[in-house]
């Protein structure tokens, strides 16, 4: 037993020996540790890294991903436990909240060329008190997704769906698709007689229910298309307009869809996840965000297409949002990662960003690379940039207090599908539930 | 556990006669306790069974729905991917890739070095003070022993900041020592259970050992350890099936790829993307590796464990 006790410590000393962090390499080189989460990324930013790490030979890169699923609160223990990557992907739903609670620093804008950004976007990473927090690296909107052989075997040409209308009070003509593309299990279509919405093999439209509170990929396009704004002025909003007739009307069409059997409920949405339901043939269109487009294409045995959202009376609208590089206050080696940053959002990296088209570079001159690359591919990406073309637009709604936010109003939302509920019971409640919280703002 | 026992013998005691056996009548009591059996059985195995089978099924099986007993396409796939023995350009055409590396193997050495240290020290240093409060007399023993039983009322998760304050300044975040130390010494629960059995050793054994000149620690260690092979044996295997399902506190201290154990590193099945659902099949199969280990432990403990109980019973 005592022989026992004398290794059990011994193990015990020789495992704490083993790991300090000093953040240096065995070489004697800078450790950098860099956090992403994306992996299909991650080769990209490794050439970034490599082209980085050749212009300063006594720094090296370590990329480190997490999924989304963890990456938040992963960051968050690194932040209490001064374990936290010197530099890591930050996402605008959450760098308020960083820079409120000061863990993240702000970078200086001096030296570089703010304007060679698509207008916008930098100014989405500014804070009220006019300090910047990163340095905009890619963009994104959100179109949809075309499963081309269901497409044609419905009857619908692409250039039907390219041009499809839709309004809040029967869909347009883009409701009329969706309800050809579904399928029931008798083989009978959407907009057939003796069509049964409780037994449907293919959904029209795939759902993605994650983000329900700014509905990026989901009702955000449609609403926008009618004038609507979330805020009263974004980024930094201070007033919330989930009160408004045209949120009610468009929320209230989106349940209608799922209760016709042309949407899977929000039970089928959340376990099936929509690019999988998609690629497995049980949704013909989804709505989704140019960073999947590489996994939509590689869909087997399919062709697939991409068509912008379809106009409502305004025009065809996507969400418009960008990833930016935050440094870390704890950083040991703040020079360093000051360095790395500002070459992430430069054009040496973004061209290799441009380059790869897994997503769509921040700085203008690059993008066509970008587009350039995907049509190498076989695959035509015109849907995501007509929006900047169109400039219908709408920015990533930022405002103080976003996690309270979608406490409040992801549950409230996700109820109301789930329920029969009137618009005009719910959300009017829910928005001054969100207004309340921003009395108190920190900001 | 001691239920495992109790329904032939309570058959027998309570209810029936001997007589009763010789009737060619239909034994419903016995039926009926069978069939709970049965009942029990299928209720803890069947999630057991299901998770091998969402496992061993392909991403797009899962995807549509098939709710087949059996998985329709078979794949040994997910399994692979577990192990970290398939190649990115499978993993892309069955649509599970993810962001992280579960890194099986690491942390599967990782979750061996913890739970093996935590349960020698656990049953080394319990079984000591469950000796001191059983055996020695000193002033305020019981008390302290009041204040042990105390310390089992306080849920886990209340010592769970304090604790990672100490770890932190002690500099032992992401080492070992750090995702030990709160289990190693001691937990209530261990002393209490130890020193049930340690009260029910008779002390004339002892007092013949004191009256030949052995002293207390001889009489520990030569004859006491001995004679409580069997509870050590069964708290051991309790020890380790708990600090192999530990979660919350070896991610919040130990979420570095060297000493990350496997129920964090199964972190690394979860949604990759904010828009994408977890990768089902492979989580299912990491969590049936992560989890075959402890079965092995249990086959090979299982008869002791009862021998343990049934020990207690005796005495």
């Amino acid at each position: 037993m005592r022989k026992l006790i004398v290794l059990a410590g011994l193990a015990l000393l020789a495992a704490g020996c083993g790991s300090g962090s000093s953040g240096m390499t065995a070489d004697g080189k800078v450790l950098l540790r860099y956090g992403l989460w994306d992996t299909n990324q991650k080769p990209v930013y490794q050439k970034c890294a490599d082209a980085f790490q050749k212009q300063n030979p006594n720094v090296q890169i370590q990329i480190e991903n997490k999924n989304w699923g963890d990456y938040w609160s992963g960051l968050a223990r690194g932040f209490i436990a001064d374990t936290s990557p010197d530099v890591f992907t930050d996402h605008l739903s959450k760098y308020p909240q960083f820079a409120a609670s000061q863990v993240i620093e702000p970078v200086n804008t001096s030296g570089i060329d703010m304007s060679q950004y698509l207008p916008g976007l930098a100014r989405l990473w500014k804070s009220p008190s006019g300090k910047q927090y990163g340095f905009p690296k890619d963009w994104d909107t959100v179109a949809l997704v075309v499963n081309e052989d269901m497409l044609a075997k419905a009857g619908v040409s692409k250039q039907q769906l390219d041009t499809a209308t839709w309004n809040p009070k029967d869909g347009g003509t883009f409701q009329q698709i969706v309800a050809k593309l579904t399928v029931d299990n008798n083989g009978k279509r959407g907009d057939e007689p003796g069509f049964d919405p409780k037994n449907v093999k293919t959904y029209g439209l795939g759902f993605d229910p994650g983000g329900l509170t700014y509905g990026q990929t989901t009702w955000a396009g449609f609403v926008a298309s009618l004038g609507f704004k979330l805020l009263n002025k974004n980024p930094w909003g201070t007033h919330y307009n989930y009160d408004d007739p045209r949120f009610a009307q468009t929320f209230t069409w989106w349940r209608s869809m799922i209760q016709k059997g042309f949407m899977p409920s929000l039970e089928q949405a959340r376990t099936l996840g929509q690019s999988a339901a998609f690629q497995s043939g049980r949704a013909a269109l989804a709505i989704d965000g140019d960073w999947t487009i590489s996994t939509y294409s590689a869909t087997k045995g399919v062709k697939v297409g991409y068509a912008p959202q379809p106009a409502g009376p305004q025009g065809s609208w996507s969400m418009y949002n960008g990833l930016a590089d935050a440094i870390w206050v704890g950083t040991k080696h703040k020079p360093e990662a000051v360095k790395w940053v500002r070459f992430l959002g430069s054009p040496a990296c973004q061209s290799i960003v441009g380059n790869a088209a897994v997503v769509f570079p921040a700085i203008k001159s690059e993008v066509p690379k970008a587009v350039a690359t995907h049509t190498k591919q076989g695959v035509d990406v015109s849907a995501y940039t007509s929006y900047i073309k169109s400039g219908h637009t709408v920015l990533y709604p930022i405002t103080d207090k976003a996690p309270q936010i979608n406490l409040i109003v992801q549950p409230t939302l996700e109820e109301f599908l789930n329920g029969t509920k009137r618009a005009s019971e719910v959300f009017p409640k829910m928005n001054d539930q969100v207004n309340a919280q921003l009395k108190y703002s920190t900001q | 556990m001691a239920n495992t026992l109790s329904p032939g013998t309570a058959e027998l005691a309570g209810t029936a006669p001997p007589r009763v056996r010789h009737k060619q009548g239909i034994q419903w009591g016995r039926i009926a306790a069978w069939t709970a059996m049965g009942l029990l059985i299928f209720i803890s195995l069947f999630p057991f069974y299901w998770m091998l089978r969402t496992a061993l099924s392909t991403n797009a099986d899962l995807v549509t729905g098939d709710q087949s007993f059996l998985p329709p396409n078979p794949t040994l796939l997910n399994l692979k991917q577990a192990l970290g023995l398939a190649s990115p350009e499978q993993l892309a055409a069955a649509g599970t890739q993810t962001s992280a590396d579960v890194n099986f193997f690491t942390a599967l050495r990782n979750s061996i070095i913890v739970c093996t240290l935590i349960t020698l020290g656990q049953v080394t240093f319990c079984s000591m003070s469950a000796y001191a409060f059983a055996r020695l007399k000193f002033p305020g023993r019981d008390k302290i022993f009041f204040l042990f039983l105390t310390a089992m009322m306080i849920p886990p998760i209340f010592t769970l900041i304090p604790n990672f304050v100490l770890i932190k300044n002690l500099g032992w975040l992401n080492t070992f020592p750090g995702i030990i130390a709160p289990f190693f010494l001691m937990t209530p629960f261990a002393i209490f259970f130890l020193r049930q059995f340690f009260l029910g050793i008779s002390t004339e054994v002892e007092e013949a050992a004191l009256l030949d000149g052995a002293g207390r620690w001889k009489i520990f260690r030569q004859l006491i350890i001995p004679m409580m092979a069997a509870p050590l044996a069964t708290l051991a295997v309790l020890t380790y099936v708990t600090a192999w399902h530990e979660y919350m506190w070896p991610l919040v201290t130990g979420d570095s790829a060297n000493v990350r154990v496997l129920t964090v590193a199964l972190n690394a099945f979860k949604s990759s993307t904010p828009t994408t659902a977890p990768p089902w099949g492979p989580l299912m199969a990491g969590t049936f590796l992560a989890a075959l280990p402890l079965l092995i432990i249990f086959v090979a403990m299982a008869k002791r464990m009862v021998d343990a109980i049934g020990f207690s019973g005796i005495k």
